[in-house]
């Protein structure tokens, strides 16, 4: 009976790497692979239908010097800073007024909340397309009225962006909301209580309760954004109405749509893999300083 | 175990028997095998109630449309012919045949049995240097002016088709000083997009991007210099949208364009826009002569499992008959030379364009028609020129400037 139960050390970490192992096995056949494969790529020229031809380091040199690859990143930075920025904020002041007692339909509230999300981007990119349109949008007939524009919204680069932004928001906010909503909730009542007692304002427990509290929460919000900004594509593949050249000069041109371009409409395969190495470089500095930032103050918590 | 194989000897051995009593009065026991063909496409090509036709020709064979947005249906192909798999039959846009037909043993040779039923400068394209036919040609895509009526009456400007094409008689500088006209009279744009107009007028030359002998030609081409010319001199009465963006549609839709520049295949693509302008819209010809636009194959692809069968099928949905069938319904006009001079086709006219005679105009355009010299980087090429041109429209470079980035953009895609 006790030999049943008695279970070795070894034993018990071969079957935790057991469990584990699944995980693994997919990442590693849909995840690193297809990572390896492309660092592979980058050294080729290759047009996919072809023979691939060695070129060694060319990709990278060429990339390095190829001013389309900043300006990418530069606009992949300003759209993500336009979205993210305030559609944390939204987020987290939407999820308080949710999270209010006084608040009648609550149940009806948090579900509506979530509706820009499960509608198609195409159909959300279509609405936006027409609303921000340059001649005849709705949106520069109401600014008509104020004695402002026409905002040239497709032409100009930041104009733009901050459309694009728009719907990145639309779309994402009320997922955001959820998510502090549900760190709201995890907080001990009793904390504000004492608080009360202690005679603190709304606003002093709100930086000095609230936030510490969801601390964790913040930052998982913080990297998922980044990650998801740092590989925009749709919305400006939409609104720009010139396919995977984003904007007539390249004003909307993130780094996936580049690296779409070079991929499908050049059919450069090698270059567009360079791209994409070079998107995984920046993404792991960024992710790598947000885990240093975010752990650096969990300690300080403690 | 017995009972099973008891049971299964004796439903071979009626299907054996079914298949030996049908072979006396069709064709082939083969012929009865339930077979599924998919067929890629984008948008809609226009064969969809074909698919249903030929189902009921051939109860065995089900057509399964797999459609998917234009750049999508593409990629999907190019990665399905580079792991072996993939639909059956797929559509092939005309700016893609040129990269698509350096590889000829990704395909289906459709052999040169159908070659006198198409034009000559549509087949060819789609003949790879091995001699391989990877697919035969659906609609042609040659140009005429669709234009608003109402809009050109309301401008001061003539409105029956006659005085129209007469307006641009010499050329493209008569469709710019119409357009100056227009503008200035009403203080709205008169083209669609400068885009369609640099396309449509590189369209009308033979030599484009490439020499006959394959060698790059862009920067130094005098009939792409000219296209680039009027398309910027005509910026400032053209839309700014890019051409099939959500905002070039709405201009069509209301009226914020009144001149098109309109293969067959715009025609249907305009009703389907702006469905309530219906009969304000007529045709004229279009400036400086014959051009193609468009146009697409369809093909069969090397992995397909029923390879006779897709190909059967291809070449009854392409045949003359369905291709009349097609114009008549939908709009595409036809590739197949029976169809374009048949009496049906060349004697249409469609009530949408106040009764335009729209099969006689396309039958004369296609007739005089050069081929033009494709290669695999045409129609990037031709993206970066039409980008360049709404550059200007939207007022955000002169024309010059625009011109040297386009030729540095272009520089690094043909790398």
């Amino acid at each position: 009976m006790s030999k049943a139960i008695h279970i070795s050390r070894k034993e018990e970490s071969r079957a935790g790497y057991l469990f584990l192992s699944p995980f693994f096995l997919l990442f590693g056949i849909f995840g690193l692979l297809p990572i390896i494969f492309t660092f592979y790529v980058s050294f080729f020229k290759w047009d996919l239908l072809g023979t691939q031809e060695w070129v060694g380091l060319d990709n990278y040199i060429e990339l390095v010097a190829d001013e389309r690859f900043y300006s990418s990143l530069s606009n992949t930075i300003s759209i993500f800073l336009l979205s993210s920025a305030p559609q944390l904020v939204a987020a987290l002041l939407l999820a308080l007024v949710l999270n209010n007692k006084k608040l009648r339909f609550r149940t009806f509230w948090r579900s509506v909340i979530l509706f820009p999300f499960i509608t198609s981007t195409v159909a959300v990119a279509v609405v936006f397309g027409a609303m921000f349109a340059d001649n005849g949008g709705m949106v520069n007939w109401a600014l008509g009225f104020l004695g402002v524009g026409p905002v040239p919204w497709h032409a100009d680069g930041l104009a733009g962006q901050f459309v694009i932004a728009m719907m990145v928001n639309w779309r994402w906010t009320g997922y955001n909301t959820l998510i502090f909503l549900a760190a709201l909730q995890a907080i001990p009542a009793e904390l504000y209580e004492a608080a009360e007692v202690d005679g603190a304002t709304k606003l002093s427990q709100f930086f000095n309760i609230t936030i510490p509290q969801i601390r964790p929460t913040i930052f998982f919000t913080v990297v998922t954004s980044t990650i998801g900004g740092l590989q925009i594509f749709a919305e400006p593949y939409m609104f720009s109405g010139t396919g995977y050249a984003g904007g007539s000069d390249g004003q909307f041109r993130t780094m996936t749509l580049f690296l779409f371009d070079q991929a499908f409409a050049q059919l450069r395969l090698g270059y567009s893999s360079a791209i994409a190495v070079g998107l995984f470089l920046i993404i792991a500095i960024i992710a790598g300083a947000n885990f240093l930032i975010s752990s650096k103050l969990v300690k300080a918590d403690k | 175990m017995k009972k099973a194989t008891k049971a299964s000897i004796a439903s071979v051995l009626l299907l054996a028997m079914t298949a030996v009593g049908l072979s006396g009065c069709s064709a082939a026991p083969a012929e009865e095998e339930n077979i599924t063909l998919t067929f890629g496409d984008w948008g809609d090509m226009g064969f969809k109630e074909l698919f249903t036709e030929y189902h009921n020709l051939h109860p065995n064979i089900t057509i399964v449309e797999k459609s998917s947005e234009y750049n999508k249906h593409h990629e999907g192909l190019l990665t399905a012919l580079a792991s072996g798999k993939g639909n059956d039959i797929n559509g092939v846009e005309g700016s893609w045949m040129p990269y698509f037909v350096q590889y000829p043993d990704k395909f289906l040779d459709f052999g040169t049995d159908k070659q006198a039923d198409y034009l000559d400068w549509r087949w060819n394209p789609a003949v790879a240097t091995d001699g391989t036919v990877l697919g035969l040609p659906t609609d042609v895509g040659g140009m005429a002016v669709a234009y608003r009526t109402d809009l050109f009456e309301a401008a001061g400007l003539p409105s029956d088709p006659e005085s129209v094409s007469a307006l641009w008689a010499n050329g493209w500088d008569g469709y710019l000083a119409t357009a100056k006209k227009y503008t200035d009279a009403t203080g709205k744009k008169f083209a669609d997009s400068t885009q369609s107009v640099f396309t449509g007028i590189v369209a009308q030359t033979p030599e484009q991007y490439y020499s006959a002998s394959g060698d790059y030609v862009y920067e130094t081409n005098p009939s792409v210099k000219a296209a680039w010319k009027t398309a910027t001199d005509i910026a400032p009465y053209a839309g700014s949208a890019a051409v099939f963006s959500t905002e070039w549609n709405a201009a069509i839709a209301d009226g914020n364009a009144a001149a098109v520049l309109a293969p067959a295949w715009m025609l249907t693509m305009i009703k389907g826009i702006a469905p309530k302008t219906e009969g304000k819209w007529n045709v004229a010809s279009v400036p400086g002569g014959g051009g193609n636009w468009g146009g697409s194959w369809v093909t069969v692809s090397k992995s397909s499992a029923h390879p006779e069968e897709a190909k059967a099928f291809v070449e009854w949905l392409l045949a003359p008959e369905q291709q009349k069938t097609i114009f008549l319904t939908k709009g595409n006009f036809p590739s197949a030379v029976a169809a374009l001079n048949d009496e049906a086709v060349t004697s249409y006219k469609d009530p949408f364009y106040m009764n335009a005679p729209v099969g006689q105009i396309y039958s004369s355009a296609v007739a005089t028609l050069k081929p033009a010299i494709l290669g695999p980087k045409s129609a990037s090429i031709s993206t970066s020129f039409q980008n360049a041109t709404t550059t200007v429209a939207q007022g955000k470079k002169t024309a010059d400037e625009a011109w040297a980035d386009a030729l540095a953009e272009i520089a690094k895609n043909t790398k």
